[in-house]
């Protein structure tokens, strides 16, 4: 049986079986925790701001435990970008958490270090100029999700998966380009 | 020759085609040189779009917490399930100032050797509550807590301490909203009390308690205080396997004027009001107050003083203040010096602490008012002047 197929078993039974609720839960977070950390990570920036978002979105999920979306990937991944991306909007300390997230491993190359935070910032910055849907929709996708997933996360077709990154990929470089070009 | 839509191959270059349709596209591509070179145009964009995107994947250093340890924090931040009520405390302890109730946490580890991740904060988790009768509030030095700040090993073993010695007797569950007072004492089980003249109702919620039981390991507390350097501090030997029985009640808040909500539901963009508009908010809570029952044998006041050492006092001055304060009916909040402004002052005909903060940085002064009386403590929030909630808090019905 798959985790996924374990996880749909288990799910129906949760309904019901508050002990079963905290068996899906767990595997749930365990599936899921690490790549929800990623997509948090790269918006925001900050380990630990992307943790607490992490543990928010399961939190959240947590508390609607009687009524459980039927994919409760989905519906994490959804909360999870939406969290994150309002916080990358929110950011104004951004460059100060840039700064902090670069400070435990001192670098070989301090120069490198602060070239990686002002790309980071300048990547962020176009993520957040983005329609929301096309931010999150190429982070998800950078974060290794795979079309069905990101369909479920967006509330989209599969089908138009395709299409939406090729035009979030084209907006993301018109911005990028821009930026370049303060006067555009 | 029909060409090939630029959903499918940019799900092609993805792998994300099915066998069939992959072989399919495939073969169109060595037939098309338009598909062919589109696909190129695709391909190119989406490398370029990757390398910058890939600047922002979490370097080694930046690698989440273990997923187990990462899971029992969500466990202790699930049975300390009071979440509308800290709303106002995490807005009063601001994510700026969290490292520092890491360290505050290690504390009151000791002092009544529990304690839960440092988010959400709330009373019991300042400090072991027997029945709160009052408030205290302790301004601490926090040079000494400084350095364990950074410890984040330190804190997950106190945190897995936690995880690996709790049991939940009354599981919280989900906050519930309810239509008026009359209907939140019935849930709660007392008489609920509301701002007068409030120019828009409020939005009532209720919390439903929880009710857990610490089983003390002397040994593990022991070796994270040697590891933070404090092999000085010996706990005594009483604690070993004491049973420490926690009971929250279920309590209320009422939520008037535009706030943030805690049940926003997923899209969630209302959680994320302007601060201009927040000036409008004020949150009232109000929560009888817990109990917490220990062994007799365990002396509370020796743990308290060992707590204040712990803070940075020395032994004699830990001794005489520990001696000002009935630990078992006071609510101590330890404030950090310099964080906020506090004062004491009369509300509700009785005394409370005034916690102000400054506007900064585009968010309006915060301010919280806490009390006590006749069993229920009152947290209240609001944005702006102070004078505005001392009046809401001085008319309640």
């Amino acid at each position: 049986m798959t985790v996924a197929q374990r996880n749909a078993r288990l799910t129906a039974a949760a309904r019901t079986q508050p002990t079963d609720r905290e068996q899906v839960f767990e595997s749930i977070f365990a599936e899921h925790y690490a790549r929800v950390y990623g997509v948090l990570f790269r918006l925001v920036g900050d380990r630990a701001e992307a943790e607490d978002l992490a543990l928010e979105a399961f939190w959240r999920l947590w508390e609607r435990a009687a009524h459980w979306p039927e994919n409760m990937g989905g519906w994490l991944y959804r909360v999870a970008t939406n969290l994150g991306y309002n916080a990358l909007r929110a950011g104004k300390r951004r460059a100060v958490y840039e700064t902090d997230a670069l400070l435990p491993e001192a670098p070989p190359n301090p120069e490198l270090a602060a070239e990686t935070a002002a790309e980071r910032q300048r990547v962020r910055q176009v993520l957040e100029h983005l329609p929301a849907r096309d931010a999150q929709l190429l982070i998800l996708r950078h974060s290794g999700l795979a079309y069905k997933e990101i369909a479920a996360a967006l509330q989209i077709a599969p089908a138009s998966v395709g299409t939406l990154l090729a035009r979030a990929e084209k907006e993301f470089e018109r911005l990028w380009e821009n930026d370049h070009d303060p006067s555009a | 020759m029909t060409h090939l839509p630029e959903a499918t191959l940019r799900a092609y270059l993805d792998h994300a085609l099915t066998d069939a349709e992959h072989a399919e596209t495939a073969a169109h591509l060595t037939e098309c040189a338009v598909c062919e070179q589109a696909l190129a145009t695709l391909t190119a964009r989406a490398q370029r779009v990757n390398v910058r995107l890939a600047a922002l994947s979490p370097m080694a250093s930046e690698a989440p917490t273990p997923t187990p340890t990462a899971y029992a924090r969500l466990l202790s931040r699930r049975s300390a399930s009071r979440k509308d009520l800290f709303t106002m405390f995490t807005t009063l302890f601001s994510k700026r100032a969290r490292p520092l109730w890491v360290g505050l946490s290690l504390v009151l580890t000791l002092i009544i050797a529990f304690s839960f991740a440092p988010v959400r904060v709330w009373g019991s988790e300042f400090l072991g509550l027997f029945r709160v009768k009052r408030i205290s509030v302790l301004p601490v030095d926090i040079t000494r807590l400084g350095e364990l700040n950074d410890d984040s090993t330190l804190a997950r073993r106190i945190s897995e301490m936690f995880s690996d010695s709790v049991t939940i007797h009354r599981e919280p569950t989900p906050p519930q909203t309810v239509a008026n007072a009359a209907e939140a004492a019935q849930v709660t089980g007392f008489a609920v009390r509301l701002w007068k003249d409030a120019p828009t109702a409020p939005v009532l919620t209720t919390q439903s308690g929880t009710a857990f039981e610490i089983v003390v390991n002397r040994d593990r507390a022991q070796a994270i205080l040697n590891e933070a350097g404090r092999s000085d501090l010996q706990l005594p030997a009483t604690l070993a396997g004491a049973t420490i029985a926690v009971d929250i009640p279920a309590g209320v808040s009422a939520a008037y004027g535009d706030c943030p909500r805690a049940d926003a539901p997923e899209g969630d963009a209302e959680r994320r009001i302007p601060w201009s508009r927040l000036r409008s908010c004020v949150i009232l809570a109000q929560i009888p107050s817990p109990t917490v029952n220990t062994p007799p044998d365990v002396n509370v006041q020796e743990l308290a003083e060992m707590g204040l050492q712990f803070m940075g006092m020395t032994a004699e001055e830990a001794h005489s203040l520990a001696q000002t304060v009935d630990w078992t009916s006071t609510l101590v909040v330890p404030l950090p010096q310099n964080a906020m402004e506090y004062k004491e002052v009369t509300v509700d005909g009785v005394k409370g602490y005034l916690f102000y903060r400054d506007p900064d940085d585009g968010v309006p002064a915060r301010c919280t008012l806490l009390w006590v009386k006749d069993g229920i403590i009152y947290a209240m929030s609001w944005f702006d002047e102070a004078e505005r909630g001392l009046a809401i808090a001085n008319a309640l019905e």
